[in-house]
């Protein structure tokens, strides 16, 4: 989360669930499992972060918001598909 | 002076039995005053109306007393609460409430007087955090994550410094 977003001081709540997602960049099966994390201090309404690291996507501008859970927009993959868990 | 401690020893009393009564007459006293501050306190709150209002977690807060040698240590938890209004209210909650707190919650803070009656928190008003590529932003809007090293390991919940 630092070096994704940025972010520090987090307070991992639970874990949601976990589960298999095939990856088609790097062509295997990762496990992920899903937390409910939630920041420890104010954040603003939105922002841009360089990712930094060591991953392929460092150097890339990520703009981050907030989406109202109970009425959220899609979003890629199966991101969205657990969201009924955390409300 | 010298007639007050002749006045002990001559009239029969051990200076032993002295100490122990003031060390005693302390103790009640401090018991006494203990148990009048908290009936006034308590009568004091029942006075008061009972106040809900919306509210933020601001801070927290323990304190720890005993524990040194055999004692064994007793905590109490602390919760401080913005609402609506920008007053700030500390309360004493439980230790299990304490933990499942966390600054910036927002919800439904009910008190009396001085007495914490409980805070719900708002969860309709949950946010999820997602992000877009500046300059991709057709690959859609992701949740963001990370690497956790040792996740069967990690005791929750876990705070990120």
């Amino acid at each position: 989360m630092k070096e994704e977003a940025g972010l520090q001081q987090l307070y991992v709540r639970n874990k949601v669930t976990e589960t298999v997602f095939y990856n088609s960049y790097t062509k295997e099966d990762q496990n992920r499992h899903i937390f409910l994390v939630q920041a420890c201090t104010e954040l603003p309404e939105k922002w841009s972060h360089f990712v930094t690291g060591e991953d392929d996507d460092r150097g890339l501008c990520y703009l981050f918001f907030w989406i109202d859970v109970t009425s959220p927009p899609t979003l890629i993959a199966d991101h969205g598909k657990y969201l009924h868990l955390i409300h | 002076m010298n007639e007050i401690e002749l006045g002990f020893f001559n009239s029969g009393i051990e200076p032993f039995f002295v100490v122990f009564f003031i060390i005693f007459a302390l103790v009640i006293g401090f018991f006494l005053f203990m148990v009048v501050g908290s009936i006034s306190q308590y009568s004091f709150n029942n006075k008061q109306p009972q106040v809900t209002t919306q509210a933020r977690v601001l801070s927290k807060r323990t304190k720890v007393s005993g524990g040194s040698g055999d004692s064994s240590a007793s905590t109490w938890y602390y919760i401080t609460f913005e609402t609506v209004n920008g007053d700030r209210k500390e309360f004493q909650v439980k230790g299990q409430e304490y933990g499942m707190l966390v600054d910036g919650d927002r919800g439904t803070l009910s008190y009396q007087g001085t007495r914490y009656r409980g805070f719900n928190r708002d969860v309709s008003s949950s946010f999820l955090l997602v992000f877009i590529h500046r300059d991709y932003p057709e690959a859609g809007m992701q949740v963001p994550g990370g690497t956790v090293e040792e996740v069967n390991r990690l005791k929750l919940p876990y705070y990120v410094n």
